[in-house]
């Protein structure tokens, strides 16, 4: 049956209004962010030694400072030839109604290649997970505990490898020129985070993950320019905003805080309104500018959720303000930095606010669903050809059929 | 001398379709092509020409704003040859079999996958003796630009015989002949072949 | 094949002959629409020239009766294509433009070696080609074949348009009924007349008597605009022409050789010869009837004679007994003494000229009688209708001794006259002995060579006993139908006849031609064109006779 739009329209009417107040409330907490934001210039070890002194209290995260966080830097100029490569990723989640139980991945990547050698190539490279271990993490400890791969997990899995595809390509084809590598998520797999999973899931996903990432970095290591980068876009981050909360309270300590300060609560809350793409869309006024670097604070030691250092810096598209994620040994190269911004400035500007690789990746990726039908006819055909037990369930024969 | 130019992707009794090798190189407007239908030697009159995005949801959108020359766009965003195709479309106007060349309908299409070959000059020549394929255009049902067609195979024609005036004069009467009723017609075909 | 090639020329059976193109509709009654091949030019094409059609089973023979442009599209009449562009020409000449003849077919020639067995001529058409059958201009030939060679029985009276072949009469038919030629003044009448004549004492066996009312065809012709003016009969044919004349003074004048003077007694004019000059002598009724009062009261021999010797008082008392008005008898006295004034009229001829004239015809001695100065109509009337009705009486008498013996039967006897609309008009064609003769002399092989340029005048019933009729130029409606009653394919001809030359051009159909012909008259008065005829100049005879001699003395 078609949606009831006429029940629906009242609804979003209804959800509109509150909006409103909210938007105006965000315009005033942008002013005293700016207003934060610009006092604390020019102090960055005092701010850094505040940081230092009481994060542990904090509750929310603050990240790192590693220059004057004020700083807009605008877009360095390009190399003459160089490659961007992309991967993105689309799944058939496993149906349980379905006959078979099977997922599949499709791993879509884009290597375009400017300069005097202009040239592209565009492929696709669909995965079946249809073995035990493909579906199933198994607890290193117990045999008989094991976590089905599927929704989340498959989704972490599925960036694991599109991970391990980019490294691939750009093993082979960093001998061609410097090479700018995307992602289209956090370098940071937050999809495990939380106790939705036992640790030995998590630590077994981590540590391919680990592997392929570290590939990333002996390239780095050998000479050859690559540059990693994960793209957020409309990313929620509120890491920096919390940095001006922090340099804003004088007494930075979270416990207790409403008991001992009500007012100064109202002021972190007000600010804490705003995320970064907020603030830094008033900073970065220029299309193709970045703010400074800073340091994520995720962990890497013994409960890490990422295998490496990660740094971040905010970047104006000339449609929004995106969050790009280099690991640390980018961060701590200079020239690779700068190549990083020019490129990755120059491929949002080439796709119109969108890196046009990350768009053609995406493109490879999709499965239509004249695609999908195909996929679970081939999987019947298949059964049926090698005389394998497919017994679709009624309800997936009635949701295929839609019979009247 | 025939160039392969392009492959049959879409074929039936009186049209066929073909995606052109190379990107904006497809056959001029009114060439003849050949494909095969396996035994025979099928015709064909190029009517169509569409360069378009292979994916049908995307669309071109203009990348040049800021650039000098069109070749920039190209070189800038080589992502795009990838994501484009011409293709081009042929009316059926005879065959060849056993080395005779008939003006009418083959008794089969052109495989699909088959070559699609631009026809030398020599070939023109010897398919355009008879022009009882004006008759097949003229009356064709396809919704292709007919009149234009006409005149631009014959003006093809004559380039390939060495500009030989009275061949234009015939396919001239012959069309007379065709739109004996229709003088409009027969005008605005004249006029496009003089030129 | 294209559909050019099928319009496309093609050589005839004859291999000369030109194609002209196709037949594409048409009747039998109304005539065959041909279609111009492309390459062939509309303005080559003439109405009146002759194509041959070639039909499956057989040949057609026909004349070009029109000629009329044709667009495929009816729209190219208003909006015309730019034809200054010379490949729009070239393109559009006979395919969406095209002329179309209308062509009357009139003869078939069979085909095949059957029909050459059973040697058939041409025969009238009764059907019509197959569609598409193609079209040939006719050859020298084809014309040949359908005219006859000139032999003994052909005479060779002109050439068709734009032809050098020779059409020919076939005189024996041409005399076998009486023929006319007509044309409005001008056109060449006493020209053909002339052939005619020639033509006649060369290859028929009728012997002719011509009533030469302008001394045209005696001795000496006149010519415009050349002052020497053409040979007459005699000077052609000498002792087989006898001229006679009504006017000894004027033929001395005029250097002609004369045979006889003719006179005409009173004693031989009878009350129909007075009822044929009702007109120029302004006779009442009343006056006829008194005329044959006169007749009963002196006898037919000496009527006239007594009546014209009266006295004024004597007539008076003669009416009075007679005729009570007297005033009639008076009127009739003053119109009938005209006839004194003409010389040629005495109360006794001292000579029997009709006899005379019958011993020259029987010899087989063409007569032509001279009038002289007397030119006006009621000399030539008067003295044409007296003798002709002498001789009507004799032929009749002769061919009834005969009683089917034909060699004792008269020679064929052609009376040529000139105004003949005042001879068989309708008013008086019943009446008078050329009306007579026009209808039944047939039987008794006396026919009538009419000229007249008014042929509207003619009776109907007589004209259609005209068997051949040649006509130069008429421009008089009634003239133009009159001339055409009865002739099937009229319209078509008519518009042949409108298209004549004013000189030397005639239409000639009927007996004595298997179709109508418009032919150029062949010339006559140059010295070539009496070569032509036969005849030799005394003094080119002269050196022949001596380059003979030069032969038999060696």
């Amino acid at each position: 049956m078609t949606l009831d739009l006429l029940a629906l329209s009242r609804q979003v009417e209804e959800a509109a209004l509150p909006l409103q107040d909210a938007e105006r409330a965000r315009e005033s907490s942008l002013s005293r962010a700016l207003s934060v934001f610009s006092h604390w210039q020019g102090t960055v070890d005092a701010l850094r030694a505040k940081v230092d002194g009481c994060g542990a209290h904090m509750t929310f995260r603050v990240p790192r400072l590693r220059q004057e966080w004020g700083e807009v830097i605008g877009p360095p100029g390009l190399p003459e030839d160089y490659g961007v490569i992309a991967v993105d990723g689309s799944q058939i989640d496993r149906d349980r109604h379905a006959g078979l139980d099977c997922a599949l991945i499709n791993i879509g990547t884009a290597a375009l290649w400017y300069g005097e050698r202009s040239h592209a190539d565009l492929s696709s490279q669909p995965l079946l997970l249809c073995k035990e271990n493909d579906l199933y993490l198994a607890d290193p400890e117990n045999k008989d505990n094991r976590e089905p791969i599927e929704g989340a997990l498959l989704h972490a899995k599925r960036s694991v490898l599109e991970c391990g595809r980019l490294a691939e390509l750009s093993q082979v084809l960093s001998e061609e020129g410097p090479l700018l590598c995307l992602v289209d998520n956090s370098l940071v797999l937050w999809g495990l985070m939380g106790r939705r999973f036992e640790t030995y899931v998590r630590r077994a996903l981590l540590e391919e993950y680990g592997v392929h990432l570290r590939r990333f970095r002996e390239l780095a290591q050998a000479g050859k320019r690559v540059a990693l980068v994960g793209y957020v876009s409309k990313s929620d981050s509120s890491q920096v905003v919390n940095l001006l909360r922090l340099a804003d309270c004088q007494d930075p300590d979270c416990r207790n805080c409403e008991e001992r300060y009500p007012r100064r609560q109202q002021s972190c809350h007000e600010l804490g309104r705003l995320r970064d793409r907020d603030l830094f869309a008033a900073v970065l006024s220029t299309p193709g500018s970045r703010s400074a670097l800073f340091d994520d604070p995720v962990s890497t030691g013994e409960n890490a959720i990422s295998p490496v250092e990660v740094s971040f810096f905010y970047l104006n598209t000339g449609e929004e303000i995106a969050r790009a994620e280099v690991p640390g040994w980018v961060a701590d190269d200079p020239a690779l930095l700068q190549f990083a911004h020019a490129t990755l400035w120059s491929q949002a500007r080439l796709g119109f606010g969108y890196p046009v690789a990350l768009t053609e990746a995406h493109e490879q990726a999709v499965v239509s669903v004249a695609d999908r039908e195909q996929f679970w006819s081939l999987i019947e055909s298949t059964s049926y050809t090698h005389r394998l037990p497919y017994a679709p369930s009624i309800k997936s024969q009635g949701k295929r059929l839609r019979a009247l | 001398m025939c160039t392969k130019i392009g492959e049959v992707v879409e074929a039936n009794t009186i049209s066929f379709a073909a995606q052109s090798y190379e990107l904006h190189q497809a056959p001029p407007f009114g060439s003849l092509v050949r494909a095969s239908d396996g035994e025979a030697d099928i015709f064909g009159l190029v009517y169509s020409v569409v360069t378009a995005s292979i994916d049908t949801g995307r669309r071109p959108i203009a990348r040049g704003r800021d650039e000098q020359d069109e070749e920039d766009i190209y070189r800038n965003n080589p992502q795009l040859p990838k994501l484009l195709r011409t293709d081009f479309d042929s009316l059926i106007v005879g065959f060849r079999q056993a080395g005779t060349v008939r003006q009418y309908l083959p008794p089969r299409p052109p495989r699909l996958h088959g070559f699609v070959y631009l026809s030398g000059n020599a070939e023109i020549v010897e398919f355009t003796q008879s022009l009882d394929f004006l008759n097949t255009i003229v009356s064709c049902s396809l919704g292709a630009p007919l009149d234009e067609l006409a005149a631009a195979c014959v003006r093809l024609a004559e380039e390939a015989r060495g500009g030989d005036y009275s061949f234009r004069v015939a396919a001239g009467r012959e069309l007379a002949m065709l739109l004996s009723t229709n003088q409009q017609r027969l005008k605005a075909i004249l006029r496009r072949i003089r030129q | 094949m294209n559909a050019d090639r099928f319009f496309a020329i093609d050589d005839g059976p004859g291999g000369t002959s030109r194609q002209l193109g196709i037949v594409v509709s048409g009747s039998l009654t109304e005539g065959l629409e041909v279609r111009l091949a492309s390459g062939v030019s509309v303005e080559d094409m003439a109405v009146g020239r002759y194509v041959t059609i070639e039909g499956k089973r057989q040949c057609f023979f026909g004349m070009v009766t029109d000629i009329r442009l044709e667009t495929t599209d009816k729209q190219m009449v208003g909006n015309p294509p730019d034809v200054s562009d010379s490949f729009v020409a070239d393109v559009i000449e006979g395919t969406s433009t095209f002329a179309l003849l209308h062509v009357l077919p009139m003869l078939t020639i069979p085909r095949g070696a059957a029909a050459q067995l059973r040697n058939e001529g041409p025969q009238p058409v009764k059907t019509i080609p197959a569609h598409y059958s193609r079209v040939h201009e006719a050859s020298e030939e084809d014309v040949s074949a359908v005219f006859g060679a000139e032999d003994s029985s052909h005479y060779f009276i002109g050439t068709p348009l734009d032809m050098e072949t020779k059409v020919c009469l076939n005189l024996e038919r041409f005399v076998e009924r009486s023929s006319g030629i007509f044309g409005k003044s001008g056109t060449g009448k006493t020209f053909l007349t002339r052939i005619l004549l020639i033509g006649m004492v060369q290859k028929s066996k009728a012997v002719s008597l011509v009533f030469d009312m302008h001394n045209e065809y005696g001795w000496k012709g006149s010519w415009e605009g050349h002052g020497d003016g053409v040979k007459g009969l005699k000077q052609l044919f000498g002792q087989k022409v006898a001229v006679f004349t009504l006017d000894e003074e004027s033929s001395r004048r005029r250097q002609v050789q004369t045979d006889h003077v003719v006179e005409i007694g009173y004693d031989q004019i009878e009350p129909e010869d007075i009822e044929m000059l009702k007109e120029p002598l302004m006779l009442s009724p009343r006056a006829m009837d008194a005329v044959h009062a006169l007749v009963k009261h002196f006898g037919e021999r000496h009527w006239l004679e007594e009546f014209l010797k009266l006295e004024a008082k004597d007539r008076d008392e003669l009416a009075e007994e007679i005729d009570p008005a007297s005033g009639t008898l008076r009127a009739l006295s003053m119109s009938l003494s005209r006839l004194k004034r003409l010389p040629f009229l005495t109360a006794h001829a001292r000579q029997d000229c009709l006899k005379a004239i019958l011993e020259y015809l029987d010899r087989g001695t063409n007569v032509v009688l001279e009038f002289g100065r007397y030119q006006d109509l009621t000399a030539y009337v008067l003295v044409a209708n007296v003798l002709t009705r002498r001789l009507h009486e004799h032929y009749v008498e002769r061919k009834e001794k005969a009683m089917g013996d034909k060699a004792q039967e008269p020679r064929p006897l052609v009376i040529a006259i000139e105004e003949a609309h005042k001879f068989l008009n309708p008013e008086v064609s019943r009446q008078t002995i050329f009306g007579t003769i026009a209808r039944e002399m047939r039987k008794y092989n006396v026919t009538l060579l009419v000229i007249d340029q008014r042929p509207s005048g003619i009776d109907d019933e007589i004209m259609s006993q005209i068997g051949t009729r040649i006509t130069c130029l008429l421009d008089d409606e009634r003239d133009v139908d009159s001339v055409l009653m009865g002739v099937s394919g009229k319209n078509e001809l008519k518009s042949v006849l409108a298209k004549l030359e004013t000189k030397q051009q005639a239409l000639i159909f009927g007996h004595a031609v298997p179709m109508p012909v418009v032919v150029r008259t062949r010339d006559y008065g140059t010295a070539e064109s009496y070569r032509e005829f036969g005849f030799r100049e005394a003094a080119e005879i002269h050196t022949l006779v001596n380059e003979d001699l030069k032969l038999w003395d060696r």
